[in-house]
């Protein structure tokens, strides 16, 4: 089936584009995904855009608080939502949503953040709460799961390279990116590494907590993440919120707190670091959630801004997207991001309740397009 | 019907919940009491907790009762009736059935270091002391612990549908008398009011020669309820 | 080839030390925090760091911004976007600015204001998620007759009941359980723009009462400042 990508029904004057003319347009809206009937028998996402200003119909399943979302393909978007426990999927083929990983399987999630994929039809998640990363299958089977509580201790994100055999998993409370190959081993460590996770679940459990990110150790003012592990340097973290692969293998992560992305190539190898603190375009404010897209753009959520800031591959800064609002290609507090092959760009626009979808446009043919309109 | 209040140990009741027995912080203060309820220091905390609290009721701060429970059946009851109690008496149940320690809770309270809960249930205090042959546990408390066997307590979770029944008034004539419905329910809530001793035993309004029943059930003083039976 | 950026302090902050008399220094693993008046001394000192770096005392002068973390400095300088040179290299709109919700309703349907900076981190990646706890989080040592959860619960479709509300236009005369607007700020908690933000009950700058509260909850009295119960 094919997707809207060069829907030539859209009017150049009403669409929603930026850059603004006379730039040539580089991202385009397409819609936003809230409930099952936004899949729509049409297969348009344009019916999304009603939905977002009349809400939703009351008895069907929708999204409640979307943290990432993920697309194995044209036909299956994947919304991990934290507030429902399960990772909804809008399969745009049958029209139809599903719920994985739901309470009384053995992939059960407790509080999906990050979603991941390997490119082969396996889908993996980050459950917080139960610090591990849990791997589905093509048919959304439970396959296997990485990590813990003895080895993780707050996982957000995962991204994988399959040709590497390397899955990332990015652990905001270790400040580190966990590596882990398919047979679930731990084969690098990215950040610091002299903090005691062990201890730090010792105490947790000393203070009441029966798990180690409780919220008995939260009133007692004793931090839950790892401190001793939080890094300025190269190579170091402040709070690592999200991990995405290119293609060709260098793994970029969200730096939230030290206000930046950083590069490594598939060695861990520190390459550079995009980003700096500040409210200009170029700077980070609230990083957020990361993807890269075929042609190797990076795209970086940013929540204090709520838009979407891209980089190219040598971190120059090509433009951004999106404002807070909560109208057609706007954003409240947007969290996750991920670009399909075809070039449609997902967010998870956490406070809409909603995944706003976008679309990039290729030189080539925006170039063309640029002409026509004139 | 409950007695009137000895002397000993009256608590102030009044319009607000501190000064009720919902209050367990204050009756955890209170020998012997204090041996049976952890004192979390604040009052609210033992239902409500202002962040990551249940999906069942208000910020609520208590796991859901399972049951299962037997529920109040009779054979001139016309009303439809759920088959397990739902929606806010639920949140009572949780403790009047004695499953759920009075002080366990999902989320601790602010103050530091609190104490761990002790985990008595609400049948101690009934079985114990506040027997109503016991001279000083005050009244007897034997009505409110339910166990699981609704059969005995008035019905809850019905719709309220006088369409069903003449006996009963209108649903804006028990609301305006002061009674809530919830989804058009009659639940725990619908007489009592969780917070205010206004009108003991936490009721919503006076019941004064009846007049809580008869604010839902025709039959009062010089209303005829011939025609109906 | 890749262009090598490092990552720039663009500004010089001064650090305001609240006349605390704590200054930032390589500490030992930390056991916990002080959690005094300053933020220094709290959680949201988000540059606290260890005593071992192996990048020298000159690294460390990166840690010396505590206030960066939540207080976004103007950065001087700027990078022109290479696609949209037309775009104007003025500052990104962040939270301060006013936005009017197209929808009326007392309650804001996305969090405004205030609340924005603080869920920009609370949201579980950084700080505590303020959206969802795992219930039962909370057992105690030793907790006798607390109900363990059967699962996760997941009621998909409805409302989130689980926090207190925020982005609330505070009102007490559509609600009378609740006291004047004048009492509540007389009282020490915010009112922002007449709305309950995270920041009418929390400081984040202090914690002396846990967790940044702006007054001390025992007995539920940061509570019962709005709620009449």
């Amino acid at each position: 089936m094919s997707w809207p990508v060069a829907a030539a029904a859209q009017d150049a004057t009403t669409e929603l584009v930026w850059p603004l003319p006379p730039d040539a347009a580089r991202i385009r809206y397409v819609g936003a995904l809230r409930a099952e009937s936004d899949l729509g028998k049409k297969g348009s996402f344009l019916g999304g855009l009603s939905r977002a200003v009349t809400g939703k119909k009351s008895d069907e399943l929708s999204i409640l608080r979307p943290n990432d979302v993920y697309a194995a393909d044209s036909t299956r978007v994947y919304v991990s939502d934290g507030a429902a426990g399960v990772v909804m999927v809008f399969d745009r083929a049958s029209k139809e949503m599903r719920i994985i990983g739901g309470k009384g399987g053995f992939g059960a999630l407790m509080k999906p953040m990050g979603l991941g994929g390997d490119g082969r039809g396996r889908l993996y998640v980050a459950d917080q709460s139960a610090h591990r990363v849990v791997m589905f299958g093509p048919n959304e089977e439970f396959l296997a799961a990485f990590g813990g509580p003895s080895q993780l201790l707050n996982p957000v994100d995962v991204a994988v390279d399959a040709d590497a055999d390397r899955i990332y998993i990015a652990d905001s409370y270790l400040h580190q990116v966990v590596v882990y190959n398919h047979a679930g081993a731990i084969v690098q460590r990215l950040g610091r590494d002299v903090g005691d996770l062990a201890a730090k679940r010792a105490q947790a459990r000393a203070a009441g907590d029966s798990s180690s990110h409780g919220v008995q150790a939260h009133y007692q003012g004793t931090s839950r993440d790892l401190v001793e592990n939080r890094g300025a340097a190269p190579g170091e973290f402040r709070y690592p919120l999200s991990v995405a692969v290119a293609p060709d293998g260098t793994l970029y992560v969200s730096d939230g707190l030290n206000f930046r992305v950083q590069a490594f190539d598939r060695e861990g190898t520190h390459l550079f670091s995009v980003g700096r603190l500040g409210d200009t375009p170029g700077s980070l404010a609230r990083p957020k959630g990361i993807a890269v897209d075929s042609e190797g753009h990076l795209y970086v959520v940013d929540a204090a801004f709520n838009n979407l800031q891209m980089f190219d591959g040598e971190g120059q800064l090509l433009m951004s997207f999106g404002s807070v609002g909560v109208g057609a290609g706007q954003l409240w507090l947007p969290m996750g991001t991920h670009v399909d092959q075809h070039g449609t760009i997902y967010v998870a626009d956490r406070y809409n309740d909603r995944i706003q979808v976008f679309q990039y446009l290729p030189v080539e043919e925006s170039a063309a397009d640029n002409r026509e309109s004139n | 019907m409950v007695a009137p209040r000895t002397a000993r140990g009256q608590w102030p009741n009044g319009l607000t919940v501190t000064g009720t027995v919902h209050n367990l912080s204050r009756t955890a203060q209170k020998p012997p009491m204090d041996n049976m309820i952890a004192d979390y220091q604040e009052a609210c905390v033992y239902c409500h907790t202002p962040h990551g609290g249940g999906f069942n009721g208000p910020v609520w701060n208590r796991q859901t009762p399972t049951g299962p429970y037997r529920m109040y059946s009779s054979g001139s009851m016309d009303m439809i009736t759920d088959p397990q109690p739902s929606g806010v008496s639920l949140l009572c149940l949780s403790c009047h059935d004695g499953t759920i320690a009075l002080d366990g809770i999902t989320n601790p309270p602010t103050v530091p270091n609190p104490p761990s809960p002790l985990g008595e249930r609400i049948e101690r205090c009934s079985d114990d002391c506040h027997t109503g042959g016991n001279p000083d546990g005050g009244l007897n408390w034997e009505n409110v612990y339910f166990d699981t066997d609704l059969r005995k307590q008035h019905p809850i979770g019905m719709v309220y549908d006088p369409s069903r029944d003449p006996s009963f008034r209108s649903a804006a004539a028990v609301q305006a008398a002061g009674l809530r419905l919830f989804g058009g329910k009659v639940q725990c809530a619908t007489c009592h009011a969780p917070h205010s001793q206004q009108f003991q035993p936490f009721l919503r309004i006076s019941n004064t020669g009846g007049s809580i029943c008869s604010a839902c059930h025709i039959g009062g003083p010089g209303e005829s309820t011939a025609h109906f039976w | 080839m890749r262009s090598h950026l490092s990552v720039s302090t663009a500004v010089a902050l001064v650090v305001l030390l609240a006349g605390v008399g704590e200054t930032l220094q390589a500490q030992a693993v930390p056991p916990g925090y002080p959690n005094g008046t300053s933020v220094v001394s709290t959680l949201h000192n988000l540059s606290h760091f260890a005593a071992a770096d192996s990048l020298g005392a000159g690294a460390l002068a990166d840690y010396g911004e505590v206030c960066v973390y939540c207080h976004t400095p103007h950065a001087g300088l700027t990078t022109a976007p290479l696609w949209n040179r037309n775009m104007s290299t003025a500052t990104y709109q962040m939270y301060d600015a006013t936005l009017s919700s197209t929808i009326d309703m007392a309650v804001d349907a996305q969090p405004t204001g205030v609340s924005m900076a603080c869920l920009s981190c609370h949201d579980g990646t950084v700080g505590l998620d303020v959206i969802i706890n795992v219930p039962n989080s909370y057992t105690g040592s030793g907790a006798v007759g607390t109900t363990m959860p059967a699962g996760r619960q997941t009621n998909l479709g409805t409302d989130l009941r689980n926090d207190h509300p925020i982005s609330v236009t505070y009102d007490n005369t559509a609600d009378p359980a609740f006291l004047p607007p004048a009492s509540v700020t007389g009282a020490g908690l915010v009112l922002y723009s007449g709305k309950v933000q995270c920041g009418s009950c929390h400081n984040p700058h202090t914690a002396a009462n846990r967790p940044f509260l702006r007054m001390a909850n025992t007995a539920s009295v940061l509570c019962v400042t709005c709620h009449i119960k």
